[in-house]
Formats: C-alpha cells, sequence, structure tokens
C-alpha cells in the first residue's frame, strides 16, 4: 500500500493473529474495510462449523461464487474443505494478513471456525460490457475507457483504479418511484469526513419523486443553483475520477448514468484534462494556460471589439483604423446587433448540430459555417472583421476543457455584450467585477470555489494557471481540508542514489 | 465561539491597501504640487512616515482589545452612551466618504469616459456592484480585493514607460520647495491614506498576533507610500511644474500620452481599471457602515443596512455634484478624516492607558 495511508494512524489496521477465532478474524476484516457498503459478509455453516463468505461485490462475479464457493460447500457438507472437488485455479490457503489484499483483487475469502488458514477463491468478475472512449472527454494518451451505464461496473472501475482499502462505497437510494440506486465514493483517511458528512446528509435529506442522472442530482446538490458557473464537475472518465479522488474529493456515481459527479470543484478543475498530466511538462502547462486564455478571449473579445467601435474609436491605431473602418462603413446594424446575429446564428449551428447523426450535423456545419458567414458578409448584413471576432470567440469557448464551462462563457457573453454596448469600457468592467464578485462569493459543498486565487494560495496555483512538474505537486489541495495533506513524499528519490 | 469568517494576513494586506488606493489617486500628484512643487514626492514619504505613527496607535490599541472591533472598543472605552453616540457619528463618517467616493468617481468618469451617460446611470452602476459584494461576509470582500490588486500592479507595471522621456531636472534642485512647504503638502496628502481606521474595524478576524498584525500594517504602509510617491516621482519628471498645476489628473495625462503598437490610448484601459479599485474602496465603506448599523440595531441583519448605506450614499450623491458642492465635499472629508483617522483613535488609546481599559473576558463580535 503507499506510503501516505501508512503514515495515517487512524487507519492503521488492529494486529490480528492468525491463531485469533473466527470472530476476530471476520471482525478484522470487516474492520479493515471500515463503513464501506460494497463489502458483503455471509455467514456458511460447514461441516458443523461456523464460517463467513466475503467478497467485494463491485469486482466480483456472483456467479462464480455461486456456482465455485457455494453450490460446493452445500454439496459437499461432511467433507474437509480440502477435499472438496473444485476447479483447481479457484481455491488458495492464505495467511489472514494477505487476506485484505487477496480481497481487493475481487477474489472471495471464506473463514472458518478452527482453520487457521483462510480459503481465497478466485471469483474475479470479467467486464463483459466493451466500454467506448467517452465522446466528451478524448484524450489523445492515456487509457480510453469510459463508465459505462451500469452502476456496479462503474465501481469496478474505481475498485480496480484504487485497490486499497481505504475505498469506501456508500449506497443510497433517491427518488419516491424511480428509486434509484446511488453511489457515494471517497477515500477514507483522505476525504475530509466533515465534507463527507455534509453531502451525506444532503442527500439523505432529498426529497424528490425521480432523478434519473447526476445532472438530476446537481441542482439539488448544489450551493447555488442559480449561478452561470458549474460547481461540480462531470467526468466519464475513470482515470478522471479515480485521481480527484485521491486528491480528496467526492464522487458520486448513479444507477442508469455514465457520467459521474465530481465535488467539490474549484473554477480551476474545470481547465484541467487528463491530457496535461499525461504530456510532457511544457506542452502541459502550455495546453492549460491556452485553455485558460481562450476562457478570457471568449468572454471578452466580441463585448471589447463592441466598445471599441462603438465607443473608444481612438483607441485603434492608425493603421489598424483604415481597415476596420472599411470593414464597418457599410453596415446599417449598430454593432451589438451585428455581435448578436452572429453569435446567435453559431448557437444556432451549434444546437442544430449536436442531435443529429454526424453526416447530417456535418452538413449544418458547412451549410451553417460557410454560406452563412460567408453569405452574411457579402449580403453586407455582418462586417467581415465581426465574423472573426465571434468565430474566434467560439472557437475558444470550445476549446475549453469542460462542456459546462464552455456553455457557461457563451450565455456570459451576451450580458457583457449588452453593457459594452451601453458604457463601452466602462461597462465590460463593472460585468467583469461583477463576475469576478460572483466567483469569490461562490462556494462548493462549502469550500471556496474560486481558489487559489480568491483565496490565494501559492501552493494550489501549482495545479491551476499551468501545472508543475508532476514531482512537485506534493500536497493535496488545501482547500478540501483533507486529512492527509501530503501526497508525495520523495518522488525522484534515485536522484540521490545516481550522484 | 470561534469566528468563522476570518482572514488571513495577506487578505488584510489587500484589503487595507485597496480600501486607501482608490478615487483620489489619480489627482494626488497634482494637489500635492499645488503645495510642495517639485518636492511633491518627498511630502509623500513623509505622510508615509507620519503614518506609521499612527498606526503604532492603531495596533497599540487593537493589542489592548484583541477580541474586539472599533464600535465595541468605543463602548468598552467610553461608556454604553457616549460609544454609541461615536459609532454614529462613525456611521455618518463612513456615509459621507462613501458619498465623496460616489460623486468624485462620477465626476471623473464623465469627463473622461462617459460623457453623455447621465449621471445618474453611473451613479447606479457604482451602487449595485457595492452593495451585490457589501452584503456578503468578509471573507469575500477580501478574496475581492486580492483579485483587485492585480490591477493595482498594471499601474506600477506601466508608469515608468514615462522615465524614458522624463526630465530629471524637474524635480531639481531637491528640496527647493522649502520644509513648510513640503510639510503643507504632506498635511494635504492624508486624505489619501483614508480608509487606514477601517483596520480597527477588521482587526478582530484578521487571523495573526499582534505582532504579525503590525507587520502586515505596516508592509502596506510601506507599500501605499512608496507607490504613491512612485506615481508622483513619475509625473513630477514627466511634465514640468507649469503642466502640473494646469492638470488636474496628471497620472491619466501621463498615461494618455503613451501609445502602444496595439492600444493607441491607454489611458482608457487604465481608467477602467481604476473603476476596479474605486469599487472596493467604496465597498470597504459601505462595509463599514453597515457594521455600525448592525452594531447599533441588531434587530436586522448587516445585509439590510448595506442597502440603506447604499441608497443613502446613492441619493446624497444625486444632491451634490455641482462643482462647488464637489470640492466643499472633499474639505468637509478631508477634515473629518483627519479626526476619524488620528484623533480620535489616538484619544482612545490614551484614554484606554489612563483608566486602564482593556478587554475583559470573552466578547464575540460578528461580521
Amino acid at each position: 500500500m503507499s506510503h501516505s495511508s501508512v503514515s495515517n494512524n487512524e487507519n492503521v489496521l488492529p494486529t490480528a493473529e492468525d491463531d485469533a477465532t473466527f470472530e476476530d478474524r471476520a471482525a478484522f476484516i470487516q474492520r479493515a474495510f471500515g463503513s464501506t457498503e460494497d463489502l458483503m459478509k455471509v455467514p456458511l455453516s460447514f461441516n458443523n462449523k461456523q464460517g463467513v463468505l466475503f467478497y467485494l461485490a463491485v469486482i466480483s462475479d456472483l456467479e462464480k461464487i455461486q456456482r465455485s464457493i457455494l453450490f460446493p460447500l452445500m454439496k459437499y457438507r461432511d467433507l474437509e474443505v480440502e477435499q472438496i472437488p473444485l476447479t483447481a485455479e479457484a481455491k488458495s490457503k492464505i495467511m489472514l494478513k494477505d487476506s485484505i489484499y487477496t480481497l481487493i483483487q475481487g477474489n472471495s475469502i471464506v473463514v472458518l471456525e478452527g482453520c487457521e488458514e483462510l480459503y481465497s477463491f478466485n471469483t474475479v468478475k470479467e467486464n463483459t460490457r466493451s466500454s467506448v472512449e467517452p465522446d466528451s472527454e478524448k484524450t489523445v494518451r492515456g487509457s480510453h475507457i469510459g463508465f459505462v451505464e451500469n452502476l456496479s461496473t462503474n465501481l469496478g472501475f474505481i475498485r480496480r483504479g484504487i485497490e486499497s482499502r481505504h475505498l469506501r462505497i456508500h449506497y443510497e437510494r433517491i427518488g419516491q418511484y424511480t428509486n434509484n440506486q446511488i453511489a457515494i465514493v471517497y477515500i477514507d483517511g483522505i476525504a475530509s469526513p466533515a465534507l463527507v458528512r455534509k453531502l451525506k446528509e444532503r442527500i439523505s435529506t432529498l426529497s424528490i419523486d425521480m432523478t434519473f442522472s447526476p445532472g438530476y442530482l446537481e441542482e439539488l446538490l448544489e450551493d447555488v443553483p442559480y449561478s452561470p458557473f458549474p460547481h461540480l464537475l462531470y467526468t466519464e472518465r475513470p482515470d478522471r475520477a479515480i485521481a480527484q479522488l485521491i486528491e480528496g474529493r467526492i464522487v458520486i456515481m448513479a444507477e442508469g448514468s455514465s457520467d459521474v459527479l465530481v465535488l467539490p470543484v474549484s473554477f480551476f478543475s474545470f481547465f484541467q484534462t487528463t491530457d496535461d498530466y499525461n504530456s510532457r511538462i511544457i506542452t502541459g502547462s502550455f495546453f492549460r494556460f491556452l485553455r485558460l486564455i481562450s476562457f478570457i478571449i471568449s468572454l471578452l473579445l466580441p463585448s471589447l471589439y463592441i466598445a471599441v467601435i462603438g465607443f473608444h474609436f481612438e483607441i485603434i491605431p492608425k493603421e489598424i483604423l483604415v481597415l476596420v473602418k472599411n470593414s464597418v462603413e457599410n453596415i446599417p446594424f449598430p454593432p451589438l446587433i451585428e455581435a448578436m446575429i452572429m453569435a446567435f446564428t453559431i448557437e444556432l449551428i451549434r444546437e442544430a448540430g449536436i442531435r443529429l447523426p454526424t453526416p447530417i450535423g456535418q452538413t449544418i456545419g458547412i451549410v451553417g459555417g460557410l454560406i452563412i458567414g460567408d453569405a452574411i458578409v457579402s449580403a453586407g448584413l455582418v462586417s467581415n472583421i465581426m465574423v472573426i471576432v465571434i468565430a474566434l470567440t467560439a472557437i475558444s469557448s470550445f476549446t475549453i476543457a469542460s462542456y459546462e464551462m464552455s456553455n457557461t462563457v457563451r450565455i456570459l457573453n451576451y450580458p457583457i455584450m449588452l453593457s459594452a454596448a451601453t458604457f463601452g469600457f466602462v461597462g465590460i468592467i463593472f460585468s467583469l467585477m461583477f463576475i469576478v464578485g460572483h466567483l469569490c462569493k461562490l462556494e462548493s459543498l462549502g469550500t471556496p470555489y474560486f481558489t487559489p486565487l480568491a483565496p490565494f494560495n501559492i501552493k494550489g496555483l501549482k495545479d491551476a494557471i499551468i501545472r508543475f512538474p508532476i514531482w512537485l505537486l506534493k500536497d493535496r489541495p488545501r482547500e478540501l481540508r483533507v486529512k492527509n495533506k501530503r501526497r508525495l513524499y520523495r518522488p525522484r528519490r534515485w536522484e540521490n542514489n545516481e550522484n | 465561539m470561534k469566528i468563522d469568517t476570518q482572514i488571513t494576513k495577506l487578505q488584510m494586506f489587500t484589503f487595507l491597501i485597496q480600501t486607501q488606493i482608490g478615487v483620489a489617486f489619480l489627482s494626488l500628484p497634482h494637489e500635492i504640487h499645488n503645495y510642495a512643487k517639485g518636492d511633491s514626492w518627498m511630502s509623500l514619504l513623509l505622510t508615509g512616515v507620519f503614518m506609521e505613527l499612527f498606526i503604532i496607535f492603531y495596533i497599540l490599541l487593537t493589542n489592548r482589545f484583541p477580541k474586539q472591533h472599533l464600535f465595541t472598543i468605543l463602548e468598552s472605552v467610553l461608556g454604553k452612551i457616549v460609544g454609541r453616540c461615536l459609532t454614529l457619528i462613525y456611521a455618518g463618517y463612513f456615509l459621507l466618504t462613501g458619498t465623496t467616493i460616489l460623486v468624485l468617481f462620477v465626476s471623473m468618469l464623465k469627463k473622461w469616459m462617459l460623457i453623455y451617460t447621465p449621471y445618474w446611470v453611473i451613479l447606479l452602476l457604482m451602487v449595485s456592484i457595492g452593495i451585490y459584494i457589501a452584503t456578503e461576509n468578509l471573507q469575500v470582500i477580501a478574496r475581492f480585493s486580492f483579485i483587485a490588486t492585480i490591477v493595482i500592479l498594471t499601474f506600477i507595471v506601466v508608469a515608468p514607460i514615462a522615465f524614458k522621456d522624463g526630465n530629471l531636472h524637474y524635480i531639481m534642485p531637491v528640496g527647493d520647495a522649502g520644509l513648510m512647504n513640503i510639510i503643507n503638502g504632506a498635511a494635504h496628502a492624508t486624505l489619501a491614506w483614508q480608509g487606514m481606521e477601517l483596520f480597527l474595524l477588521i482587526a478582530p478576524f484578521v487571523i495573526s498576533t499582534g505582532r504579525e498584525k503590525m507587520k502586515v500594517f505596516t508592509l502596506a504602509n510601506l507599500f501605499i507610500t512608496l507607490f504613491y510617491a512612485f506615481i508622483t516621482f513619475t509625473c513630477l519628471i514627466y511634465f514640468s511644474g507649469n503642466e502640473l498645476v494646469l492638470l488636474p489628473q496628471p497620472v491619466l495625462y501621463l498615461l494618455k500620452s503613451f501609445s502602444f503598437t496595439i492600444i493607441e490610448r491607454p489611458d482608457l484601459v487604465l481608467i477602467s481599471f481604476w473603476i476596479i479599485l474605486v469599487g472596493t474602496s467604496f465597498i470597504s465603506y459601505l462595509y463599514g457602515a453597515s457594521m455600525a448599523g448592525a452594531f447599533l440595531f441588531k434587530k436586522w441583519p448587516r445585509r439590510s443596512y448595506v442597502y440603506l448605506s447604499a441608497i443613502t450614499c446613492f441619493v446624497a450623491a444625486l444632491f451634490f455634484n455641482s462643482v462647488q458642492e464637489i470640492t466643499k465635499l472633499t474639505k468637509y472629508v478631508t477634515y473629518t478624516g483627519l479626526i476619524f483617522l488620528m484623533v480620535i483613535p489616538a484619544a482612545l488609546l490614551f484614554i484606554s492607558f489612563l483608566f486602564q481599559k482593556r478587554q475583559r473576558g470573552e466578547i464575540d463580535v460578528e461580521n
């Protein structure tokens, strides 16, 4: 197990001797996994001896358990366990101290009264449904696995990724009629117990007739539902969910949904992608920075253009002035209307293309993008500079790693454009003040949203605006109030050995 | 009881500098130049040193009452009735300052950017952002101040461009204005330090010891002093003495004369940034006034006093906006500022020393 979990005193296992009574040994296993709800415990009675069967529901194959453990044990009640004819690879004897690791691998364990050793059975669940790479979170490098629509399979992904007994899965049922199962997943010893408690409390007080996705849940759980900014993160990637869990966040999964919810998150979480960490330090940082710049461009570019054309012509240098003037001169509309027409058209193209099959979607793109764009300029309705501005804005908004955040930006564009058209730069500055003020106010499950900028946290900035080398990201995010603050100790210790 | 909205030392630093750097600093070089001529920058350094003295007073006072803010200190030192009356007067002073900020801000903006926009519309914009942020707790206000500090950095980065066209002879010979004029200039610069008194309000909410507070407060003062002196110095070597007399906002004229390859008029960009600085000052004063209100009448939450204060400032700013009234208002604020900035804290300290008053027991303050 990792260094970090060893250093955590609270989770150090109680020592258990192999000669302890069978109840003690069962209790030892039970305690090792704490409050997680996917550890199954089935009492057995065999050969006049009591016993307990343990397995982790999300990574074990119930069919195999039935076939190779329960059924033979019932059938040959009078024999010793060794004598029962089972498939050869399926059974082995292990010591108590190895039992936890064996369980985490997906095996089942039988503890028997009067037997010093434990019996382990190979019941690892094979993946039946092939998972596909999520469309909304493609990566160039790294795993191409995505979550599927089955809760237990998804939990299996997490269990396989985090082979630690500290992983906790807590089930809950929501929806009076749909009665959907959801799972709250976190790592005991890292995630802040206060946050976990808060979330469980929020979930347990929900009273609603149906839920069908985490998105439905999101609205019920978030702190400021009217905020334009997303404060819970969706991901379809197990590797991302796992990384978030290790950082100390909590993941909510729901039956029937391939999206999982991560919380609490900060503003900058929406600009991180798995690729940042898979690519080299400099490239990773560059792309992260690019995404933040694209956020600013898509937020401000059209309004800056409107403000300059409408109010502050004098700010443009002479050389560019001629260009702009030629372009704008014969347009019948004020810049605001121009911008609105174009921005709205882009939204139309996006919305039209999104639900259509790919070939038709492409046609829409060509008709919308090329034909409308070209025709609208040659018809003299919109200036060609405005087309460039809005196109740049749209592209920048799609560069942002998160679909939710890119929508937010494009929606925020409209009020900023409006205020830029009314007050010029002053309007933009006031809108920015409102947005920044709002970001300072926002909290995600009680943790500040705009951190590490406000409240300022210089260590947190290492993974916000650019991505620092992995060996420097030594601490978990401070705002999560994690129990185990340190994540790395001396990641590149070999350097000392080689000099 | 633990106060759960506490702010860090860094936030205290940015809150203080953001409150102090506000509406006045664009015209500061011009104002001081009227008295101290080419030695204005020395006047500002002098004011900084002088203010450091009051910082010591402030710290001594808050160290005697570590868990109390200004209004509870007033009550502890002067008794319930006098203390409450003074709190009311403080509220009035915060409102007066808020109004002055609004009036100066709008008149400046109407001059430089929004010539045709109605007076009350600009006023409404500022009041609404004030309400939006001041209704939140101190933590949020401090976070906002922190982010706004980036704006000050842009001023510091852009201003030195003037050095290449500057003429050091404009400030030569050093000390030419005479000591009396330098001191006179320093006295008139105190308005630019206004906002320091809010330290007494936020002191109990800062997570630090008295010694650390002293350090942070001194650093903030150092920053402000150097910033003002730097900006003034830049203006002094860029404009001749005769020019400075004619330019009411020398900082903006300075910026106006620059031009970059893609921005021909940086002053328009920077005056927009300056709005943020004004905003943070206004928010701080709204916070101060609403704290006073919530302290006097505990019946309603602080939020409601923010609305009340903002509306009061709005209405007042709506009525007093002619040129003569602006000069009158500025004068009042300068003089009353002197009282609230220096006289009252010093007197409080003196009285608490004299009668051996210090904090007794646990007193909880809310923000």
